[in-house]
């Protein structure tokens, strides 16, 4: 023992020593010089109902590389790659990858990670080595409030989600009694108490709050003790497994008649295979690209090159991400006398921090300066019918009033 | 000490934590002390919840009490059957047979495969209880090559050896035969379809009827669900909780008379209290071990099976949770005890569908309210609910 | 021939070489005593004649087979059954269930009722306490039952290792005379039992051993002079083992 602990002891020498390293040598490390432009991409991409959507992602910011294949600076050209890694979902999988990417001497930022677990998890690895990350889909609102220099998100905070949701709810479904359960992630906790804050507001009480473990199987005994309290709906923010048998065993504990409705993390086609005929008239809330001629012809692209329709929804704001980065590094980059590609970090930046008025898919990118880049995108209510998710309304928030007009079924 | 009767001997030894005798005993060993203290809270917590005493919007009532507890039966009997397996291994072999959640997965999986060709072929819709019948088998013959297998390849090479070799090389085993199947199969989970098995018509003759009321098929034994009134409860009963249960208790029932009735029973116990004087007998050790294992993994198929039947969707993680509460399910009943088994895993299906209720607390805490109350029980009877001994058996 | 015949075997306990070379022989209907004192290597040669320990070396033919390549569980139902030292029963059986196992693998009901009988009628102790759990005998009483159970397989040759220890005097007779008469019902007896004197006073020859060698072998009246010099000579009663 004792002689383990001066090994020890050097080792966690070492290891401060490894972590103060950029700030030892700043101006080295935060200069990227490389012979291509790397883009880094963090998305789950396997496990049941969270593969699909890191899956849509990938696709989203392949379809902008392959618009832009070669990035112009100054009479030269770079190949434009993506470097893929697979986040998890997770804290610690977002950790991996960001440590990842900061040890890649070639990665310029980043897209991604994609879940506000994960996104929470990297970005002081990402803040250390000054890398600019976007992710097109971590929601949970806490990460814009100015602890984080590198992290951006190209998707709207919960707080418009839960608000529209909430509304939705309330004034469009006319129910006045909700249950909220989340699956503790800080997305699902987020998220449920946006959404019970501005339901209360309305005038709408909510009847039971609870928390759910992921990958638990048995959820019967919960939804009974929650139907005690009569709720006319179950709002659920948390991903596809546990809301397909969230969803399944209502039916189970005498609550086939409350509503059940999720938000984006449940909004992919793995949520109706695993409810089965429980997915059937399920509601989610879920971000949605403006619905213009533009995004039609993406969507085109989307199903031509992939074959089949998105199986989640963030591909635009993966893409907007991808080219907001790709538009920012040909602007600030510089090249070397020896023809290398060359990047400020701390220009590339600022340079994503100060977007004004850029259309983008997603809607008008406008950067707050503190990370959120849509400060209002278009909420859109979903439902599923013959075994689609369709959206049946669209909300839009401004200046704290809700907008929701209904979807005639095309 | 030529002539004291054991029995004596052992009576007198008491166990060390059963109860508390003195403010001594306390001192020297405060943890039932704590334990007591933690039930009192406990039961204080679940009275104030009882009890309407404000604050509480909406009472809870006796009647979810029950449904509760139905729901916990149905997932209890799951873990009993998962905890059968644990004890037998345990009580021939004194290890703990980690990857057993693993033979429960396999068998699920091997279940899926079958009932989805059935479904594919249309089998599933004209005769839905043939196509039952083979996933069943198939999950059990499934989880039986497994359990062989790890016992062959994992178990047998390290039967000699400190406990925690092969606690460790069990561990391992599981996480290879998780990540086997992900590499095989994909990590992504699969859902059972649906299976309408209707049964007993003549029982239930007003159930399970065709639009114009001429034919009815009786009820729905996999996928329906019935409201019930029984003495002024309204219950939503589910067949399939029944036939879990049934199938819980029936295999139960089975392994105990093979373990205390039969020959080949007799020789598993004997090379669970000695082995080298069960082989002086002529007991084929071996065969035996054998034997527990395969038996292990048929309750092991059957339950994966059902377990995906009830709770539909199956992936190579569904093994995880299921063995870890079917292995305290084993700790809570005594391990190496069959009926404890089986009382341990509907005590712990019971308590987990109940307890957040009653205590009033997330239900995220479930799992670690279980853990507690295994705690808490060891405290008391550290051989489990049911008291084997769980002392040293050989030297 | 002799009915078993274990020829310079070498055996390990653990790690320590407990048995160098040793051979000895049982003829049919013969009570052979195996003397020493604790350590001198009487348990290890045992277990590696019943094969509960595989010998490094040497031979062990029983009647007529070399046992070499036999399991251990299979000597049983050759005829070879080793009655272990320290009451080693199954304490959580009745002794009716204990008493069954040493008729494992025998189908026949009548024939396992008619051993049954003769057992009991040999330790009619046991037929007293038939539904009681074994654990709940007195030491006396276990060592019977250990004794009964091994003659239960109706074997050939029966291997005893320290039947008298820790017995009072009346309940050691009583197991003596059992032993006494078993080369009647064609059972052989190897007999191991620090005491000597005891044991030389049922076996017709007998071994003495001390440090996994056979130092001493001869008729019982020989080894008796003998053996009373030997354990004046050695130290061997109460040495450690």
């Amino acid at each position: 023992m004792i002689g383990r602990l001066p090994r020890i002891a050097v080792l966690l020498l070492l290891a401060t020593l490894v972590s103060c390293a950029p700030d030892a040598f700043d101006g080295g490390g935060r200069m990227l010089t490389a012979n291509e432009v790397v883009i880094g991409l963090s998305a789950a991409l396997t496990g049941s109902g969270i593969g699909p959507l890191g899956v849509d992602i990938l696709r989203g910011a392949e379809l902008a590389v392959a618009e832009r294949p070669m990035l112009d600076v100054a009479g030269y050209s770079f190949p434009v790659r993506l470097e893929t890694q697979d986040d998890l979902c997770s804290p610690e999988g977002g950790q991996a990858a960001a440590n990842r990417f900061v040890a890649d001497p070639q990665v310029a930022a980043v897209v991604g990670p994609m879940c506000s677990s994960g996104c929470r998890a990297a970005a002081p690895i990402f803040d250390a080595a000054g890398f600019t990350t976007i992710s097109p889909s971590c929601t949970n609102s806490d990460l814009t409030s100015g602890a984080f220099e590198s992290f951006n998100r190209m998707v709207v905070s919960d707080g418009v989600q839960g608000v529209v949701a909430a509304d939705y709810i309330y004034e469009t479904l006319g129910v006045t009694r909700i249950a909220t359960l989340h699956d503790g992630s800080p997305y699902g906790e987020d998220l449920v108490r946006k959404v019970a804050a501005r339901f209360t507001e309305l005038g709408g009480f909510v009847v039971a709050q609870d928390a759910i473990n992921v990958g638990d199987d048995d959820f019967r005994a919960l939804l009974e003790d929650i139907g005690r309290e009569s709720p006319e709906l179950i709002y659920f923010a948390g991903f596809a497994l546990e809301g397909a048998r969230l969803s399944e065993q209502r039916f189970d504990a005498r609550l086939e008649r409350v509503i059940f409705m999720g938000a984006d993390g449940i909004d992919t086609q793995d949520f109706i295979y695993f409810a089965g005929e429980a997915a059937d008239g399920v509601y989610a809330s879920t971000s949605i690209p403006v619905l213009d001629e533009a995004f039609d012809n993406f969507l085109a692209r989307y199903v031509e090159v992939y074959g089949e329709a998105p199986p989640g929804p963030y591909h635009a704001n993966a893409y907007d991400a991808t080219e907001l980065l790709l538009d920012g590094i040909a602007s600030v980059a510089t090249v070397t006398p020896d023809g290398l590609l060359q990047v400020d970090r701390a220009a590339l930046a600022s340079y994503v921090r100060t977007v004004r008025d850029r259309q983008g898919l997603t809607g008008t990118i406008n950067a707050l300066g503190n990370g959120e880049m849509l400060a209002t995108a278009d909420i859109a209510i979903v439902r599923v019918e013959d075994d689609r998710f369709r959206q049946v309304a669209i909300g839009r928030v401004r200046e704290n009033n809700v907008m929701i007009t209904q979807v005639d079924a095309p | 000490m030529t002539e004291q009767p054991e029995a004596i001997a052992s009576s007198s030894r008491g166990q060390p934590g059963a109860f508390v005798r003195s403010w001594r005993d306390i001192r020297r060993n405060p943890l039932p002390l704590f334990g007591w203290l933690l039930f009192i809270l406990l039961l204080f917590a679940a009275l104030r919840n009882l009890l309407p005493l404000g604050q509480q919007t909406a009472e809870y009532s006796p009647e979810q009490f029950l449904r509760q507890i139905i729901f916990g039966l149905a997932q209890g009997s799951i873990y009993a059957m998962l905890a059968l397996g644990y004890t037998m291994v345990y009580s021939v072999l004194s290890i703990l047979h980690f990857a057993h959640g693993e033979v429960f997965m396999t068998g699920a999986y091997a279940g899926y495969f079958v009932l989805n060709a059935a479904a594919r072929m249309g089998a599933l819709a004209t005769n839905p209880l043939l196509s039952v019948l083979f996933t069943l088998a198939a999950g059990m013959v499934a989880s039986v090559i497994a359990a062989l297998l790890l016992e062959r390849f994992v178990y047998r090479p390290v039967r000699d050896t400190p406990p925690v070799v092969s606690l460790i090389v069990a561990v391992g085993a599981s996480l290879v035969l998780q990540q086997g199947f992900i590499r095989l199969f994909g990590e992504a989970a699969r859902r059972y379809p649906t299976v309408n098995l209707y049964a007993f018509p003549y029982l239930f003759p007003s159930f399970g009827c065709d639009a114009s009321g001429t034919v009815c098929r009786g009820i729905d034994l996999l996928d329906g669900r019935y409201d019930v009134s029984f003495l002024g409860f309204n219950l939503r009963l589910l067949p399939i909780h029944a036939v879990v249960f049934a199938a819980a208790l029936a295999f139960m029932l089975a392994l105990w008379f093979y373990v205390s009735r039969t020959s080949a029973g007799r020789a598993m116990r004997a090379v669970a209290e000695d082995r080298s004087v069960a082989i002086l007998m002529g007991v084929d050790a071996n065969r035996v071990i054998v034997r527990v294992f395969a038996l292990g993994g048929l309750l092991a198929g059957a339950a994966g099976v059902l377990y995906a039947f009830y709770n539909h969707q199956v992936s190579p993680l569904i093994g995880f949770s299921p063995g870890i509460k079917g292995l305290t399910a084993a700790a809570l009943g005594g391990l190496g005890n069959v009926p404890g088994a089986m009382l341990g895993g509907l005590l712990l299906g019971i308590v987990e569908s109940v307890a957040p209720s009653l205590l009033g607390l997330s239900a995220q805490l479930k799992d670690v309210i279980i853990f507690g109350i295994l705690v808490l029980v060891l405290l008391f009877r550290p051989g489990g609910v049911l008291g084997e001994s769980v002392a040293e058996k050989r030297g | 021939m002799n009915l078993l015949d274990v020829r310079d075997l070498f055996a390990y306990r653990g790690t320590v070489l407990a048995v160098k070379g040793v051979s000895l022989a049982v003829g049919q209907g013969e009570i052979i005593a195996l003397l020493g004192g604790n350590g001198a290597g009487k348990s290890t040669l045992l277990h590696a004649i019943s094969g509960l320990i595989a010998p490094v070396s040497g031979q062990v033919v029983f009647a007529g087979e070399s046992l070499l390549n036999v399991a251990p569980h299979q000597r049983v139902h050759a005829g070879l059954v080793l009655a272990p030292q320290g009451r080693r029963i199954f304490a959580r059986m009745s002794v009716y269930e204990n008493l069954l196992m040493g008729a494992h693998g025998q189908r026949d009901r009548q024939l396992i009722r008619e051993r049954m009988t003769t057992v009991v009628g040999r330790f009619p102790r046991l037929g007293e306490r038939f539904r009681q759990f074994a654990g709940t005998l007195s030491g006396g009483e276990q060592q019977m039952l250990v004794m009964a159970r091994a003659l239960m397989t109706q074997p050939r040759l029966l291997l005893l290792d320290e039947p008298s220890l820790g017995l009072a005097p009346a309940l050691t007779h009583e197991i003596y005379d059992v032993i006494r008469t078993l080369p009647q019902e064609g059972i052989s007896v190897l007999l191991a039992d620090q005491n000597s004197h005891l044991a030389l006073s049922i076996a017709g020859r007998g071994y003495i051993m001390r440090n996994g060698i056979i130092i001493r072998e001869g008729n019982s009246p020989q080894l008796q002079r003998d053996s009373a010099i030997a354990e004046a000579f050695l130290g061997n009663r109460g040495r450690p083992g």
